[in-house]
């Protein structure tokens, strides 16, 4: 699945990730103003998307993808701070949203996904809020609002009940579980490197079977959970050999419970934040004497 | 030429790429050091990657970036 660069096929900074109806892969590179479509073998099959800020056009500061019943794909493009919304060819449809903190606005803008009808939900970072919309993108709620609540959302998901799951990354470092009006269920984690900890989450996923999944991104490993937080298993860990991972950002699941993980290293928009990664983790990069 | 020596002490085992497999751009020295980089991404290597498992966290796949390159990626124990 391609090589280093913006041509097609290839990846910069691979982040979001999502699967349609036939298992295809859908790739938010946060280093390209585009969105690529794969199978699910990794042969590219086409791209969303251009650089810019106009109809169908992105920043290159895209963050995730979601597909919807109909195989439409929502990208969150957090620089123009807008969710995007293609039909299955990648022809432009419609768009959500603007730069503020009213109603349907948002600021920094992360994850999407849908609930059973449709619905589409989005955590708004900067306004530490999850919001709801139509399925034609009209503003329908909001869920929390407080820096308390929410310091730092990242990715979200909802079970086939509708609850939602989202995962909040620092200080908190903890997964929250809500019912479908918002109020808080339950919340499990904490910063650390057990099992059930983490150290800066991103994406979250959730099975055919209800389970959920937590990229644990600075502990390099995916975590599986029962719906009720019950820790299941961990898998991962430093390296680069198979089965390893560097710095997983986002998962994906497709319709045999197959996980995909964006992974990557060295690359990424807030300069320091994967030096501090690999200086913490002994990490260099040496170069030979000819 | 793949060369990997894992002391298997920590999950920090010790995994030291020929260049023939770990693509990384040439890096100045400074992140070798695990000092601040400039803003200038252009100057940092890349490893991108999408994995594949099963929900048992089996390996199934990866497919993404490999570059050649003239550098070596380690992941050490102890101290740089």
């Amino acid at each position: 699945m391609g090589t280093d660069g913006t041509g097609d096929g290839e990846l910069v900074h691979p982040h979001g990730i999502a699967i349609d109806s036939s298992d295809n892969v859908y790739v938010v590179d946060e280093e390209r103003e585009d969105v690529q479509k794969f199978d699910s073998n990794g042969t590219f099959i086409s791209k969303l998307g251009s650089e810019g800020s106009g109809t169908g056009q992105f920043s290159n500061r895209l963050e995730d993808v979601a597909i919807d019943g109909s195989d439409n794909a929502f990208v969150v493009d957090r620089g123009n701070e807008l969710i995007v919304k293609f039909d299955s060819n990648g022809t432009f449809l419609s768009s959500i949203g603007s730069r503020g903190t009213e109603d349907g606005q948002f600021i920094l803008p992360w994850g999407v996904t849908f609930d059973s009808s449709g619905r589409i939900y989005v955590t708004d970072r900067g306004n530490h809020r999850i919001q709801v919309f139509s399925p034609e993108g009209q503003f329908i709620a909001k869920f929390g609002g407080s820096e308390e609540q929410f310091p730092h959302l990242h990715g979200i998901a909802l079970d086939s009940s509708n609850n939602i799951y989202v995962a909040d990354e620092r200080p908190l470092h903890i997964v929250q579980k809500l019912d479908h009006n918002g109020k808080l269920i339950q919340q499990w984690g904490d910063k650390g490197d057990a099992p059930g900890q983490f150290e800066y989450l991103h994406g979250i996923a959730i099975d055919s079977k209800g389970d959920i999944y937590v990229v644990d991104t600075q502990n390099t490993r995916i975590q599986k959970f029962s719906a009720d937080g019950q820790f299941i298993k961990a898998w991962g860990s430093l390296g680069i050999t198979d089965g390893q991972l560097m710095f997983p950002q986002d998962i994906a699941i497709d319709s045999k419970d197959n996980i995909y993980v964006t992974d990557h290293l060295f690359r990424h928009p807030t300069t320091g934040y994967v030096e501090d990664f690999m200086r913490d983790n002994n990490i260099d990069v040496e170069i030979p004497d000819e | 030429m793949l060369c990997i020596s894992d002391s298997v002490k920590t999950r920090h085992s010790f995994v030291a790429l020929g260049s023939a497999l770990i693509a990384i751009l040439l890096i100045q020295s400074q992140i070798a050091m695990g000092q601040q980089e400039s803003d200038d991404n252009s100057s940092v290597g890349s490893w991108t990657h999408i994995v594949k498992h099963n929900s048992n966290g089996d390996f199934l796949g990866r497919w993404g970036q490999t570059e050649l390159g003239t550098a070596n990626l380690c992941i050490h124990t102890g101290s740089l």
